[in-house]
C-alpha cells in the first residue's frame, strides 16, 4: 500500500482568513515542503477546469495554472522531486468542479460532458508526465444542482446519469491507452451517493474504470462503508480515506450547498483523518487481507489548521501501520 | 445624525469566498482543532465585524454570487440578511472582462455580465467594477484593434448596467492587458455616458501613474474608488507583465491597507473635496494575512487622516 497524501487537505476557502494567501505560490511551496517533511512521498492534486482566471493562480489548481508557473507537468515534478516529493500520483477531477466553472464559461448543459471529458484528458496527458496511476474521477455535479437545472424532470435526470457513465467508459478507455487507472469515487451528493453506485458501476466497463471507495461518503449516504471494503478491495486499483463525524439529518445531500450545511447542528462534513468517527483500523486489516497494493489516498479533506493537519495525517497512517502490526487492527 | 458627502463601503474579498450563512455550533468547529476557525467561516460574522467597526457598504466579488445563493437562496435574501446586521446598501460588484480583446468573446461576456448585473440588481446595488481585459501576460501589448473592442466591450456592458440602473466603472489592475502606455487612451475610448472610472489608488501606482494627477485631471468620470495604499509605486515592467503577477512568487505584499505604504491619501482627499465628490467610497484590502486588524486599521486611518480633510 502507497500512502498518498492529498492537497485536497487545503480549501482556498475555508483553512483560514484571507484566500488570496492560499494563492500565492510561495504558500504551496511551503506546503510542499510541509508534505515531504512529513513523510509523503506521492501527493494527490484535486484539480478544476482550466479557466483564464485559475491559471494566474500561483496554487497547483488546474494543468494551466501548473504550465504557468512550472512550464510543464514534466518542469513541476522537477520541482517536486528537488522538494523530496517523487511524483504526483492521482489527480482527482470533480464534474461538481466542472458545472461550477459553467458560471463563468457560459458552457451550455449540453456540452457539459464533452467540457467534462476533454478536461479529463488534459489531466490525464499530465498524470504521464507527473508519473501518477490513477485518475480519481467525481462523475456528477450535486443532486441539488442538477434539480436547479432539471427541475422535476426525471427524465432529463435519468439521461444525464446515462452520459456520465457513457462519459466515464470513454475517459476510462482513454486513461487504459495511457496507462493511467480510471476510478470513481462517489460523493454522498452525487446521483450515485451510497448504494446507488452498484447500479451506477453496472453501467461501467469494468476493464477501464474502477470503484474507489470512499467511507465518510459512504457513510455519509447511510451505506455500510466496511461491506464496501470488504466488496471491493480486491479488485480496487485505489481507494480514499476521508474522515467524518457528520450525520445528514436534514437531508443537506440533495440542496445546492452540500458540503456546507447552512442548518441544523451539524454543519461541520469532513474532519482531519482520525479525528473522525470512520474505523479505518478495520479498513486497513480488509485491505491488507485483499492483498490490495495501491496507492490509499488520504485526504484530510478542508482541514482548519493546514501545518497540523499535514502532520496529523501523517501520524494517523503511522498509527494505522503500527496498530495493525501489533494486531490491534484485526 | 451627522450628515456627510462621502461614506465608505468595503469589498468583502479579503475574506474569500464564504460558504457559511452562519455557524451555529461553536464546539464543532473548536473542540479537537483549538482555532479561530468559528470566527471567519459565515456571513453573519464577517457583516458583523464591519458594521461593528463602522462601515455602512459592503461590495462582493461576482464568484460570490453562485456561493451566496447557495446560502441565502437568493441576493434579495443577503441582502435582507445584511441590512439586519447594520449593513445598510450592497454598493457594488467586481467582475472581469477576460477575452475582451477579442470580438468573438463578447457574446460570452456579454452572458457572464448579465448574470452579473441581475445580481446586483437584485441586491439593490449601484455600481458594476470591472477588470476590463484579462491579464497582461499571454494577452498584452494590445494593438488599435484589441484596444478598441475592449472599450466596445465595456460600452455595450454599460449600456446594459444602466437598464438595470446601475453605473459600469473601470477597475484597471497593475497587471491587467490594458495597462501603463494605454491607461487614459483606453478610457477615452469609453462612452462617457454609461462608463465611469473606479480608481483603485494601490492598482494604479503600482501601474506607474500619479494618483493626484490622475484624478485631477479626470475626476468627472472617476465616480467610484478603491482605497489602497502600496509600497510599489511605478513597479517596472517586467514585475507587472509576468505570469500571474498579482500573486507574487515570493509573497511580497502589493497591497496595504491606507496608511500601511507610500500614497498620497491626504492629496486625493483634498481633491475630493475641492471637486465636490458625493457618494460612496470604496476600501479594498485583497491580500492582507489578518482582515480584521486590516478593517480596523482602515476605520482608524478614516477616523484620524481622511475625515478630518474630507468627509
Amino acid at each position: 500500500m502507497k500512502a498518498v497524501g492529498s492537497f485536497g487537505i487545503v480549501n482556498a476557502d475555508t483553512s483560514g482568513p484571507g484566500a488570496f494567501l492560499r494563492a500565492a505560490k510561495w504558500y504551496w511551496d511551503e506546503v510542499t515542503d510541509m508534505f515531504a517533511a512529513a513523510g509523503f512521498k506521492s501527493i494527490m492534486i484535486p484539480m478544476v477546469p482550466n479557466t483564464e482566471n485559475v491559471s494566474r493562480n500561483g496554487a497547483p489548481i488546474c494543468t494551466a495554472s501548473i504550465r504557468t508557473r512550472f512550464g510543464s507537468p514534466e518542469g513541476y515534478r522537477a520541482y517536486l522531486n528537488e522538494k523530496g516529493i517523487d511524483n504526483v500520483e492521482v489527480i482527482g477531477i470533480s464534474a461538481q468542479a466542472q458545472f461550477n466553472s459553467l458560471f463563468e464559461t457560459g458552457l451550455p448543459i449540453e456540452q457539459f460532458f464533452d467540457a467534462f471529458y476533454d478536461h479529463a484528458a488534459d489531466c490525464t496527458d499530465a498524470l504521464t508526465q507527473l508519473g501518477g496511476s490513477t485518475l480519481l474521477i467525481s462523475p456528477t455535479p450535486g443532486i441539488g444542482f442538477l434539480r436547479q437545472t432539471f427541475g422535476d424532470d426525471e427524465t432529463r435526470m435519468q439521461k444525464f446519469l446515462e452520459d456520465a457513465a457513457t462519459c466515464l467508459n470513454r475517459i476510462g478507455a482513454l486513461c487504459r491507452e495511457k496507462g493511467i487507472n480510471a476510478v470513481v469515487r462517489n460523493e454522498y451528493w452525487t446521483l450515485m451517493r451510497g448504494t446507488a453506485i452498484d447500479a451506477f458501476l453496472e453501467k461501467l466497463d469494468p476493464a477501464v474504470v474502477s470503484y474507489a471507495p470512499d467511507p465518510a461518503h459512504l457513510e455519509i449516504a447511510g451505506a455500510d462503508y466496511v461491506s464496501y471494503y470488504e466488496r471491493y478491495a480486491k479488485q480496487a486499483k485505489a481507494v480514499c480515506f476521508t474522515d467524518t463525524k457528520f450525520v445528514d439529518e436534514l437531508g443537506v445531500y440533495a440542496t445546492i450547498s452540500p458540503e456546507f450545511p447552512q442548518d441544523g447542528r451539524l454543519q461541520r462534513v469532513y474532519y482531519d483523518l482520525g479525528f473522525g468517527g470512520i474505523d479505518f483500523d478495520r479498513l486497513y486489516a480488509i485491505l491488507k487481507e485483499s492483498g490490495f497494493d495501491g496507492p490509499v489516498i488520504l485526504d484530510s479533506k478542508y482541514s482548519l489548521d493546514i501545518p497540523k493537519g499535514i502532520l496529523r495525517m501523517r501520524t494517523f497512517w503511522n498509527r494505522l501501520e503500527k496498530n495493525y502490526a501489533a494486531g490491534e487492527g484485526r | 445624525m451627522e450628515t456627510r458627502n462621502i461614506n465608505y463601503t468595503y469589498m468583502t474579498n479579503l475574506w474569500g469566498n464564504i460558504n457559511y450563512r452562519q455557524i451555529n455550533n461553536f464546539d464543532e468547529w473548536y473542540m479537537g482543532d483549538f482555532g479561530s476557525a468559528y470566527y471567519y467561516q459565515d456571513w453573519d460574522k464577517i457583516l458583523r465585524y464591519f458594521a461593528g467597526a463602522g462601515f455602512k457598504g459592503i461590495e462582493l466579488m461576482v464568484f460570490s454570487v453562485p456561493s451566496i445563493r447557495n446560502a441565502f437562496g437568493s441576493m434579495k435574501n443577503f441582502k435582507e440578511f445584511a441590512q439586519e446586521r447594520g449593513i445598510e446598501r450592497i454598493t457594488g460588484m467586481f467582475s472581469h472582462h477576460v477575452g475582451s480583446q477579442d470580438r468573438r468573446n463578447h457574446p460570452g461576456i456579454f452572458a457572464y455580465e448579465q448574470q452579473a448585473i441581475d445580481a446586483l440588481a437584485e441586491c439593490d446595488g449601484i455600481n458594476l467594477i470591472v477588470q476590463p481585459a484579462g491579464q497582461y501576460y499571454g494577452t498584452g501589448p494590445l494593438d488599435d484593434e484589441g484596444l478598441k473592442n475592449v472599450a466596445e466591450c465595456m460600452n455595450t456592458v454599460g449600456r446594459m448596467c444602466a437598464e438595470k440602473g446601475l453605473a459600469v466603472s473601470i477597475h484597471n489592475e497593475f497587471w491587467c492587458a490594458v495597462n501603463k502606455y494605454d491607461h487614459e487612451k483606453f478610457l477615452e475610448m469609453t462612452d462617457p455616458r454609461y462608463v465611469f472610472y473606479c480608481l483603485d489608488t494601490a492598482q494604479v501606482s503600482i501601474m506607474g501613474k500619479d494618483i493626484c494627477k490622475f484624478y485631477d485631471a479626470y475626476h468627472d468620470r472617476v465616480r467610484y474608488f478603491h482605497l489602497k495604499d502600496t509600497t510599489y509605486i511605478n513597479a517596472p515592467d517586467e514585475k507587472r507583465f509576468g505570469p500571474g503577477a498579482e500573486f507574487d512568487e515570493h509573497g511580497a505584499r502589493w497591497f496595504w491597507e491606507p496608511g500601511g505604504g507610500l500614497l498620497d491619501f491626504k492629496g486625493l482627499l483634498a481633491l475630493m473635496k475641492k471637486h465636490g465628490h458625493r457618494g460612496w467610497v470604496g476600501i479594498e484590502s485583497d491580500g492582507t494575512p489578518d482582515p480584521l486588524s486590516t478593517i480596523l486599521l482602515t476605520k482608524n486611518y478614516i477616523d484620524t487622516v481622511l475625515d478630518p480633510i474630507y468627509k
